[in-house]
């Protein structure tokens, strides 16, 4: 296959030839980090954090072992599909990518777990299990279009 | 900042590829590599053997699920290279703009 090989390359490539070479490269590092995952994905994050979430209605020690075990497995499933899936090592987060998600959770899950707490109100930890199911919904949306898997 | 080094093996569209996929993950397997880029075997086999005989990249070979499967991972010297390439690449276009 002719067109799979190239020479060696000689000379320094014009402005526009070295923008699409380093917009092909930076795609390419892009769509490591950034795998396509399946609705399936963001329903079992949604549904893991909106049961932590509503499990806190729970008396104090089995929220915190539901709490435990639920956060045990939100990071398992990241890893699993994300940070180390087949055919690859471990992949570098996207820490840019995800801070959008989580200035959003701490916004739309924190504001109803304070008032939770503050107001010892468990009845709003509901609210909270709402948001953080929406607003990983929301993400994998976003995210689904943003790699074109929409 | 890695020095701004224009690389002319990393410069080649596919190997610059491999590299950047390479760079983003501790390793990549050949089979995923073949996917992503697109290429016959051979020819992905061309490109990964210049890239190791410059000591850009590292093969290892494993078996997983029953099958052997080839390891591709960047060496620190080809992710200087390539981290110094995309910083000539950056400086060329900063130079023109």
């Amino acid at each position: 296959m002719v067109s799979d090989m190239e020479t060696q390359f000689t000379g320094d490539p014009s402005s526009a030839a070295a923008r699409r070479m380093l917009d092909a490269a930076e795609a390419a590092e892009h769509a490591t980090i950034n795998p396509p995952l399946t609705w399936t994905y963001f329903v079992i994050q949604a549904v893991l954090l909106a049961v932590v979430c509503a499990a806190q209605m729970l008396p104090a020690a089995a929220a915190r072992g539901v709490a435990l075990v639920g956060i045990v497995a939100v990071v398992a499933v990241g890893i699993r599909w994300v940070f180390y899936r087949s055919g690859y090592g471990v992949v570098l987060p996207d820490g840019t990518g995800a801070y959008p998600y989580l200035i959003a959770m701490i916004i739309t899950v924190g504001i109803p777990a304070g008032l939770a707490l503050g107001f010892e109100q468990p009845w709003i930890w509901l609210v909270a299990a709402v948001c953080a199911a929406a607003t990983t919904l929301d993400m994998g949306r976003r995210y689904r279009k943003m790699t074109n898997r929409a | 900042m890695p020095d701004a080094v224009f690389d002319e093996l990393i410069h080649a569209p596919q190997r610059l590829r491999i590299c950047a996929i390479a760079n983003a993950a501790s390793f990549v397997e050949f089979g995923e590599l073949q996917a992503r880029l697109g290429v016959s075997k051979s020819a992905l086999s061309k490109h990964i053997a210049q890239l190791v005989a410059s000591g850009y990249l590292d093969e290892e070979h494993v078996t997983r699920d029953g099958r052997a499967r080839l390891r591709l991972s960047l060496t620190p010297k080809g992710r200087k290279a390539y981290r110094g390439h995309t910083a000539a690449l950056r400086n060329i276009i900063a130079a023109e703009t």
